[in-house]
C-alpha cells in the first residue's frame, strides 16, 4: 500500500508558474484548463505589503469528496491513493466538481476540443494530447500517474525552479514527506472540510 | 469583513471565494420541476386529482428529465449514473425516476378508470404506495443531493432537503389548485389551508436555515450575507420573500373573498417564481471556500 | 496500475533528444521528446549544471512556440505598398530565390551607394557570433535599444572593474544579500531557471534578502524586507549607506582596498593621479611619510585615507576623495531623494557590514580565500538611469568597502562567455579596464559614421536609443548620409526603443526593410520581405551565454524535422552576404570572433559557403578538440561543468581593481579635445567622472514641470520582454496575474485621485503618452506607475490573445539629454502627468 502525495513548500515557491505550464505541455489540457495553478494575492497595506503565491493542484484526497460524489464510480481511488477519472465511465454530470471544494476538476465543455490554443485548428502536438480526451466529461490532475507508473516523478515536480515541490509516499516510514512535516510547520488547504489531503505545504 | 469586502475571485487562479457555476440553470430547473412536479403528482394523488396527478407525471418524466439531459456532458451514458444506488443521490434519483415514470403513469391510468389497464386491488394500491414514495423522493432528493456536495458549504445543511420538500409540497398545492381552477373544478377544503400554513411554514424555515448558515462555515456565511445585504438580496427579498411567500399568502388570503381565476393564476405565478428563485438562488450564491496559508488568513482576512 | 483517466503519452515512447532553450536569450539544458516526428515534451536537461533539470515557465512553453499557428512559415512579401503600425502588409507566399533575389537587389544598390545607410537591428543572444554582420556589409548602425536598455552602464563598468561581463552575488556562500532594481533567482535576468534553484537553497539555509524596488516585484514579495523607493534614486540610497559605513560606523575593508585596488593612489586636485617623472602612479607610504611609486611600497604601509602635502601640492588618497565626496550624502539627506527613512538606510548599511565579517577567510579546495557572505546586486531598475554609470560604480565601490568582490560569500563577476573574465595587465600594476566587450572599442570619428554615434561613446555600450534623435535629424550629429533600409532580424525595435513615437517616424522613412524572424511584430509591420527563421527546436547552434556559476557550451540541435520552408538565420545571412558578394569577408569576419586565426586549422575558407552543421562543428572542435564536434555533442548535450574556484574567485589575481576611475576622467579629458577640435561644442561629457556621487537627473528635474508621477516597467518569469505575450498559453496565465491586469497604481494615490480597477488612465510625459485600464495595488511606491511588459503589444495575431497596446518606451525619450553621456545609457524611468479618462 502507498499513498502518493506531495509537500510544496512556500518558503522556497517563487510563484513562478512553471509547474502551471509544465503540466500544461505533460497532459495537453485544453485551453483554460489548469490542472496546476498558482493563487496569486497581494496582503497587507502599503509599505508593509506582500505577494503571496499558492500553487495548488489535485490534493488526491483520502476522503474524496469528488469520488464520494460520482454516481458512476468514474471518480475512482487507486490503492496508492491517486484520484482520477475514467473518462469513458464519466457522464459529466459534474457532480465532483461541487463536490470538490477546492475546485480542482475541470469539465470540458462542448466545443473545447474542436479549436486548438490559438487558432481553429488543432497543432500536432494538440492531436496528439487531446486524442484521449472526450468532450463533456470531467478531467483533473492524476498526480501524472502515467509517470509514476513508470518510476518518474510528476512533471510539476520535476520543473519546479525552486524544488518546492516535494513528491513521495506518505506511508514511507521517515520518508521525504514525512520528514518534512515533522521538521517543518505543515497544514493542508480547508481542514474544516474533512478531505484528508494528501498535498501538505509548509509555511513561509 | 463587510459584504461590499467580500471578495470573489474572478477566476481560478486568484485568491477569494468562487462562485459555483458548475450547476447553471438546467440544473435549477431539473430541480425545480422535480420539486412541483413530484409535489403536484402527490397532492394529487392524495386529493383524487387525475389532471394533476398527470401533470405531475408530465412534468417531471418530461421536463424534469429533459432538463437533466440537457445538462449532462454525456447524455448518451446516463444510464451509467444508475450503477451505485448504494452511495450516489444521483444513481438512486434515476431510480426513483425510472420508478415513478412507470408507476406514476400506471396511477393515472388506474385513476382514470382507463379501459387500458385493470389490476387487482393490491396491485394497484402498490402501484399508488411506489408512486407516493417514489413522487416523494423525487421532490426531495435533490436536497439530499446537494446538501452531499461538499463543495458548497452553504448546501450543507439537513435542512435542505426539508427545505425543498416543503417548496415541493406548496408548489404541488399550488398547482393542483390552479390546474382545478383552469378545470373549473373546486378544490376540497384542506388544500387553500394547507397552503397558508407551509407559506407560514416555510417563511419560518428560511429563517431557521439562514440562521443555521449563520453559524456554519465561513463560505456558508459569505453567501448568507450575499443573500442578505450583497448581490443577491434583492432576488432574496424581492423574489423569495416578497413574491415567492409573502405576496402569495396575501393574494391566497384575499382569494378566498375576491373569487377570480386571473388571481389564482397571479397566486401560481408568484409561488412558482419564488419557487424557482430559491432555487436559482441556492446554486448561483453557491460559494467555494478561499484557499489560503493560513499565515496569510490571520494576516488579512476577516 | 492502469492509468485510467486517459491515456497521456507515456514518457518511454519515442525518443528524447538533448538541446538547449530557446524561449529566453539564456539556453537552459533541455531534452525534448518526440514521438512519431512530433515533439511532445520538454523537460529540462538534468545532466546539465546550469540549469540542473529545471525549467521556468517560458521554457515550458517551447512547444507552444514551435507549433504556434501564427509563426511565418514561408518567405513573403509585401503587397500593401502603404506602411504603417496598423496597415495590413499584404502578405504573400514567395520562394526562398524570389526572396533572396529582392533583397540582395534592394540591400546591394544601397550597399554600392552608402553602406551605412543600412540600420540593423539584431537581437539574437544565442547567435551572438552573427552580430557582426551588418559590419562586414559596411554598416555600424545598430538600431535597437537591446543590451543599452539594461546594461548600457553595467557592462562597461563590470568589463573595467574585473573584466566580467555581468555580475550576481555568491548563491553559495552569501548570507546577506541586498537586491535592487532586479528580479536575479526570483524572476528575471541570468538564467531564471538555475537562478532560482540556488536563490531557494541560499534562502533556506538561512541567507537574508532586502529587496529595493518601486514596486512589490517577486523579489521583494520573497525578501526578508521589502524597501519601496523612488526610481532613479537607488544610488542615493548606496550613497547614504556608504556614507555611514565610512564616516559614522568607519567599518571597511582597509586590508582590501590597499591591496586589491587603487584606493591608496594619490590623486592632485585636477583629479588625476600624482606620478612620478617615469609616470607611475605615487602612494604614501606611510613608513617615510612621503609619496612613492605603487609598486615600491607595500601595501600594508601604504595611506588608505588622508590628505597629504606633495611638493607644494595637496593630493589625496582616491579613498579619502571619495570619503570628502560621501560627506554630502547623508541619510538624512539621501533619504530626501529617495523617500526610504534615515532610520533604514542606517540600519541596512549596519546589518550589511555585521554580515559581511570583514577579515574572515574560507577554505575552499585547499586555497584560503577572504570570505565575505554580504554583498549587493543588481540590475536594470537600479542603473539603467541616465546616470547609470554613477550608479554602476557606486555599487561596486559599495561592495568594495567590504571587500566583496570576487571572494566567497561576495559580489562576483560572469563572463560573457567560455573565454572566461578578460584579465591582462593595464598600467599603474592594473587591471586593463575592458568596457566593450562585444566588440573593438570604437575610434573616434566626426564626422561620425554611425546613427547611433557609437564613435562618440569610448568607453560606452551601443546607444541604440540615439536613433530617435540622429536619423530624423541627421544634420545636427554631423552624420552626411541619410539611412534608408532597415535589416531585422530577432529584434523588434519598435518594442525594444524609446521614444516609440519618433521611432514610428524612422520605420515610416525607410525605403525598404527585410526581417529574419518567426513571427510577425510591431516591427515587421514595416517589413517588404519577411523571411522566416528556424525556431530553437529546429535549429542548431552551439549555447553559451553568462551563466552563474557554470562554464561551457550545450548543443542546440533541431529535434523535429523544421515546419514550413524556413532557414536558419546562418545560413540567410551568409546566402545574403554570398549573394551580394561579400562572402569571403563574412567568413573572415567569422573567423576572427571564433578565434581561428590564432587556431588556423580551423579558419573558413573565404571562398566556401560553410553549412550551419559545418560551422558550429568547426566551433566545437576548436574549443573542445578534434574528438568533440558535432556528433559528439549530440549524443552528450552539453560540456557544461562548474566553474572552478580558481576560476570564479579574485581572478584578477594580483593586479589591482580600479576604486577610482581615472581612466574615465582621463577619457573624458580626450573627448573633450576632440570634439571640440571636430567643432561639436554642446556634446555633454559631464559624466566622465572617477568617482560618483549624486546629482539630480533630468527625470528628478522634470518633476518640476508638473510631472508628478514616475512610470517604470518590468520583466516576469512568465514572459520574455513582452515578445511571448502573444503566446496564448503563457499569455492566458500572466492575464490572471493583478500585476499583468493594468497600469499598476497604489491605493491610495488612487484613492486621491478618485481612481478605481478598470478606470481608462492616460499617462503623459514629456516624450509621449499612453492609455490603459488602471490596476489599483498597494505594492508600488505611491509616487510610482508601473507598466508590465505584458500590456504593451500591438500586433497579436493569436486569435486567444488581446492586444493591450499600452507601451511604456511611448513615455521615454531618447535624447542624449536622457543619456549616461560616458556610456551612453538610457534612462528607463519617464515622469509622468495622470489623467483618468473614464470608468
Ligand atoms: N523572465 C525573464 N528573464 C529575463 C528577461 C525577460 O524578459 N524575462 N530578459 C533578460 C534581459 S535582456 C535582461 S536585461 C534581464 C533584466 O533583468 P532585471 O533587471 O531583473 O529585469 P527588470 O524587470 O527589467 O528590472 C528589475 C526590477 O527593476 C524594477 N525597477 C524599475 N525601475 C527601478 C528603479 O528605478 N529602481 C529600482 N530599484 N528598481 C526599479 C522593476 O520593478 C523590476 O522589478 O533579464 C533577462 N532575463
Ligand atoms: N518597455 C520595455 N522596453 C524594453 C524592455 C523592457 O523591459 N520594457 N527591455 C529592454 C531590454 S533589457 C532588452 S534586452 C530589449 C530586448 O528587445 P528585443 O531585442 O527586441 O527582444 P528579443 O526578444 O531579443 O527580440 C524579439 C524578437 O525576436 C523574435 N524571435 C524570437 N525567437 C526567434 C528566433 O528563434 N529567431 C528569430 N529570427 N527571431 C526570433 C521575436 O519574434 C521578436 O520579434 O528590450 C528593451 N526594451
Ligand atoms: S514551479 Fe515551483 S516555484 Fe514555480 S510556482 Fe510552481 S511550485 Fe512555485
Ligand atoms: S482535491 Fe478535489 S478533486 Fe482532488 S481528490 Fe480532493 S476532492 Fe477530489
Ligand atoms: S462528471 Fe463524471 S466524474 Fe464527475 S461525478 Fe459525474 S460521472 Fe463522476
Ligand atoms: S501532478 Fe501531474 S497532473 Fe498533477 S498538477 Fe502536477 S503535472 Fe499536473
Ligand atoms: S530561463 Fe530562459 S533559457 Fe532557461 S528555461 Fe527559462 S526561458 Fe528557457
Ligand atoms: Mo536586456
Amino acid at each position: 500500500m502507498a499513498r502518493l502525495g506531495m509537500v510544496i513548500d512556500l518558503k522556497r515557491c517563487i510563484g513562478c508558474n512553471a509547474c502551471t505550464l509544465a503540466c500544461k505541455q505533460e497532459n495537453g489540457t485544453p485551453e483554460g484548463i489548469h490542472y496546476a495553478r498558482v493563487v496569486t494575492q497581494e496582503a497587507g497595506v502599503y509599505p508593509r505589503t506582500k505577494r503571496t503565491f499558492l500553487p495548488v493542484l489535485c490534493n488526491h484526497c483520502a476522503d474524496a469528496p469528488c469520488a464520494e460524489a460520482c454516481p458512476t464510480g468514474a471518480t475512482y481511488i487507486r490503492p496508492d491513493g491517486i484520484v482520477m477519472v475514467d473518462h469513458k465511465k464519466c457522464i459529466g454530470c459534474r457532480a465532483c466538481n461541487v463536490a470538490c471544494p477546492y475546485m480542482n476538476r475541470h469539465f470540458i465543455e462542448r466545443g473545447l476540443l474542436k479549436h486548438g490554443y490559438s487558432s481553429d485548428g488543432i497543432s500536432p502536438f494538440e492531436a496528439l494530447k487531446f486524442a484521449d480526451f472526450d468532450e463533456g466529461t470531467n478531467i483533473k490532475c492524476t498526480l501524472c500517474a502515467h509517470r509514476v507508473d513508470e518510476g518518474l516523478e510528476p512533471a510539476c515536480v520535476v520543473t519546479c525552479p525552486t524544488d518546492a515541490r516535494v513528491f513521495g509516499d506518505w506511508e514511507e516510514e521517515n520518508g521525504k514527506l514525512q520528514r518534512l512535516v515533522k521538521e517543518r510547520k505543515a497544514w493542508t488547504l480547508l481542514p474544516e472540510y474533512g478531505t484528508k489531503p494528501s498535498v501538505q505545504y509548509l509555511d513561509e | 469583513m463587510t459584504t461590499r469586502e467580500l471578495l470573489i475571485a474572478p477566476h481560478r487562479f486568484a485568491f477569494g471565494y468562487h462562485r459555483q457555476t458548475f450547476w447553471n440553470w438546467l440544473i435549477g430547473t431539473a430541480f425545480f420541476l422535480g420539486g412541483v412536479g413530484g409535489g403536484l403528482f402527490l397532492v394529487s394523488l392524495l386529493t383524487g386529482h387525475v389532471a394533476g396527478m398527470l401533470a405531475g407525471v408530465l412534468i417531471v418524466v418530461v421536463g424534469k428529465n429533459s432538463a437533466h439531459l440537457a445538462f449532462l456532458g454525456r447524455p448518451e451514458r446516463f444510464l451509467r449514473a444508475a450503477a451505485r444506488p448504494d452511495r450516489s443521490w444521483i444513481a438512486r434519483g434515476i431510480w426513483a425516476t425510472g420508478v415513478f415514470a412507470v408507476t406514476g403513469f400506471l396511477s393515472v391510468l388506474l385513476r382514470a378508470h382507463s379501459p387500458l389497464l385493470q389490476l387487482p386491488e393490491w396491485a394497484a394500491n402498490l402501484n399508488y404506495a411506489l408512486a407516493a414514495a417514489s413522487a416523494l423522493f423525487i421532490a426531495c432528493y435533490d436536497g439530499f443531493l446537494m446538501r452531499s456536495s461538499a463543495g458548497v458549504a452553504f448546501w450543507r445543511t439537513l435542512l435542505l432537503p426539508l427545505l425543498l420538500f416543503m417548496y415541493a409540497a406548496l408548489g404541488g398545492i399550488t398547482l393542483s389548485l390552479t390546474i382545478r381552477e383552469l378545470q373549473g373544478e373546486a378544490p376540497p377544503e384542506i388544500l387553500p389551508a394547507l397552503e397558508h400554513g407551509l407559506l407560514v411554514a416555510n417563511f419560518f424555515l428560511l429563517g431557521i436555515y439562514l440562521l443555521r448558515m449563520n453559524r456554519s462555515l465561513p463560505a456558508a456565511r459569505a453567501t448568507l450575507r450575499q443573500w442578505l445585504n450583497g448581490r443577491y438580496a434583492r432576488f432574496f427579498f424581492g423574489l423569495v420573500v416578497l413574491v415567492g411567500l409573502l405576496a402569495t399568502l396575501l393574494l391566497s388570503l384575499l382569494h378566498g373573498r375576491v373569487q377570480t381565476s386571473w388571481l389564482v393564476l397571479l397566486i401560481a405565478a408568484c409561488e412558482l417564481a419564488g419557487d424557482f428563485s430559491m432555487m436559482m438562488l441556492l446554486l448561483k450564491s453557491g460559494l467555494f471556500a478561499p484557499q489560503a496559508a493560513p499565515a496569510y488568513s490571520r494576516g488579512t482576512a476577516g | 496500475m492502469a492509468t485510467m483517466q486517459s491515456t497521456p503519452i507515456s514518457p518511454s515512447a519515442g525518443r528524447w533528444i538533448p538541446s538547449t532553450c530557446g524561449m529566453c536569450l539564456h539556453g537552459c539544458g533541455i531534452k525534448v521528446q518526440v514521438v512519431d516526428g512530433v515533439a511532445v515534451k520538454i523537460e529540462g536537461d538534468p545532466t546539465n549544471p546550469d540549469n540542473l533539470g529545471k525549467l521556468c515557465p517560458k521554457g515550458n512553453s517551447g512547444l507552444a512556440r514551435l507549433y504556434d499557428p501564427t509563426r511565418v512559415l514561408y518567405p513573403m512579401k509585401r503587397t500593401n505598398p502603404k506602411k504603417g503600425l496598423h496597415e495590413k502588409p499584404g502578405w504573400v507566399q514567395i520562394g526562398w530565390e524570389e526572396a533572396y533575389e529582392i533583397v540582395a537587389r534592394e540591400l546591394g544598390k544601397l550597399r554600392k551607394d552608402d553602406p551605412r545607410k543600412l540600420l540593423c537591428a539584431i537581437g539574437d543572444f544565442q547567435r551572438i557570433l552573427l552580430w557582426g554582420w551588418p559590419a562586414v556589409f559596411g554598416s555600424p548602425n545598430f538600431f535597437t535599444s537591446l543590451g543599452n536598455y539594461c546594461g548600457g552602464s553595467y557592462h562597461p563598468v563590470n568589463g573595467s572593474v574585473d573584466g566580467s561581463f555581468a555580475a550576481i552575488n555568491d548563491y553559495e556562500h552569501c548570507n546577506y544579500w541586498i537586491q535592487i532594481g532586479s528580479g536575479d533567482g526570483f524572476s528575471s535576468h541570468l538564467h531564471l531557471s538555475g537562478s532560482a534553484k540556488r536563490m531557494a537553497d541560499a534562502r533556506m539555509r538561512g541567507m537574508r534578502v532586502v529587496s529595493l524596488d518601486p514596486r512589490c516585484s517577486v523579489a521583494s514579495a520573497k525578501a526578508d524586507e521589502w524597501i519601496p523607493i523612488l526610481p532613479g534614486t537607488d544610488r542615493a540610497f548606496v550613497l547614504g549607506m556608504a556614507h555611514v559605513l565610512v564616516h559614522e560606523l568607519r567599518r571597511y575593508d582597509r586590508e582590501f582596498l590597499r591591496e586589491r585596488t587603487n584606493a591608496p593612489y594619490l590623486v592632485k586636485a585636477d583629479g588625476y593621479f600624482l606620478r612620478d617623472s617615469e609616470g607611475k602612479a605615487q602612494v604614501w607610504d606611510l613608513r617615510v611619510n612621503a609619496a612613492r611609486a605603487w609598486d615600491a611600497v607595500p601595501s600594508e604601509s601604504m595611506a588608505l585615507e588622508g590628505a597629504f602635502s606633495h611638493a607644494g601640492m595637496n593630493v589625496r588618497t582616491g579613498f579619502q576623495v571619495w570619503m570628502d565626496i560621501l560627506l554630502e550624502n547623508t541619510p538624512e539627506k539621501m533619504s530626501e531623494v529617495t523617500t526610504v527613512p534615515a532610520a533604514t538606510i542606517r540600519r541596512i548599511a549596519r546589518e550589511f557590514v555585521d554580515a559581511a565579517q570583514i577579515g574572515a577567510s574560507i577554505e575552499i579546495q585547499g586555497k584560503t580565500y577572504p570570505y565575505r557572505p554580504a554583498a549587493l546586486n543588481y540590475y536594470r531598475g537600479s542603473q539603467s538611469h541616465a546616470n547609470g554609470l554613477f550608479d554602476n560604480i557606486t555599487y561596486k565601490l559599495f561592495n568594495m568597502l567590504v571587500g566583496n568582490i570576487d571572494v566567497p560569500g561576495g559580489h562576483l563577476g560572469v563572463p560573457l562567455d567560455h573565454r572566461g573574465f578578460f584579465v591582462s595587465p593595464g598600467e599603474d600594476g592594473m587591471l586593463k579596464p575592458e568596457p566593450h566587450q562585444l566588440h573593438p572599442a570604437p575610434e573616434f570619428k566626426y564626422p561620425p559614421d554611425s546613427t547611433h554615434l557609437l564613435e562618440w561613446f569610448p568607453i560606452g555600450f551601443d546607444a541604440g536609443q540615439l536613433n530617435a534623435e540622429t536619423v530624423l535629424n541627421p544634420e545636427r550629429f554631423g552624420l552626411n548620409y541619410r539611412p534608408e533600409a532597415m535589416l531585422l532580424y530577432h529584434s523588434n525595435p519598435w518594442w525594444n526603443m524609446p521614444e516609440t513615437d519618433k521611432i514610428e517616424k524612422i520605420f515610416q522613412s525607410m525605403k525598404f526593410v527585410v526581417a529574419i524572424d518567426i513571427q510577425e511584430t510591431e516591427s515587421t509591420q514595416w517589413a517588404d520581405v519577411f523571411l522566416p527563421d528556424r525556431t530553437f527546436l529546429e535549429s542548431t547552434l552551439l549555447n553559451c551565454l553568462e551563466p552563474p556559476a557554470v562554464t561551457g557550451h550545450a548543443l542546440r540541435q533541431p529535434v523535429v524535422e523544421p515546419l514550413g520552408d524556413t532557414r536558419d538565420a546562418y545560413e540567410i545571412l551568409t546566402e545574403l552576404a554570398e549573394r551580394m558578394g561579400f562572402r569571403d569577408d563574412w567568413n573572415d569576419f567569422l573567423n576572427i570572433v571564433c578565434g581561428y586565426t590564432a587556431k588556423p586549422k580551423y579558419l573558413l575558407d573565404p571562398d566556401k559557403r560553410h553549412t550551419v552543421d559545418e560551422f558550429w562543428d568547426r566551433y566545437a572542435r576548436s574549443i573542445y578538440g578534434e574528438d568533440k564536434g558535432l556528433e559528439w555533442f549530440k549524443v552528450h548535450g552539453h560540456a557544461v561543468r562548474y566553474r572552478t574556484p580558481e576560476e570564479t574567485y579574485l581572478p584578477f589575481g594580483n593586479l589591482r581593481i580600479p576604486f577610482y576611475f581615472e581612466f574615465i576622467k582621463r577619457t573624458g579629458e580626450q573627448m573633450r579635445v576632440r570634439l571640440s577640435e571636430a567643432g561639436m561644442k554642446d556634446w555633454p561629457l559631464d559624466n566622465y567622472q572617477p568617482l560618483p556621487f549624486w546629482k539630480n537627473s533630468q527625470v528628478i528635474e522634470d518633476g518640476k514641470a508638473g510631472y508628478e508621477y514616475y512610470g517604470i516597467t518590468f520583466k516576469e518569469s512568465l514572459h520574455t520582454f513582452a515578445d511571448t505575450m502573444v503566446m496564448p498559453w503563457l499569455s492566458e496565465v500572466s492575464d490572471k496575474d493583478p500585476i499583468h491586469g493594468g497600469i499598476l497604481i497604489n491605493s491610495a494615490t488612487a484613492g486621491k485621485l478618485g481612481i478605481k480597477t478598470g478606470d481608462r488612465l492616460r499617462l503623459t510625459s514629456p516624450a509621449g503618452s499612453i492609455e490603459g485600464a488602471a490596476q489599483v495595488v498597494e505594492g508600488i511606491h505611491p509616487q510610482v506607475l508601473g507598466v508590465s511588459n505584458t500590456i504593451t503589444r500591438q500586433v497579436v495575431n493569436n486569435k486567444r490573445v488581446r492586444a493591450k497596446g499600452s507601451h511604456f518606451n511611448r513615455l521615454l525619450t531618447g535624447s542624449m539629454r536622457y543619456t549616461d553621456s560616458a556610456t551612453g545609457g538610457l534612462e528607463s524611468t519617464a515622469r509622468v502627468r495622470v489623467e483618468r479618462l473614464g470608468a
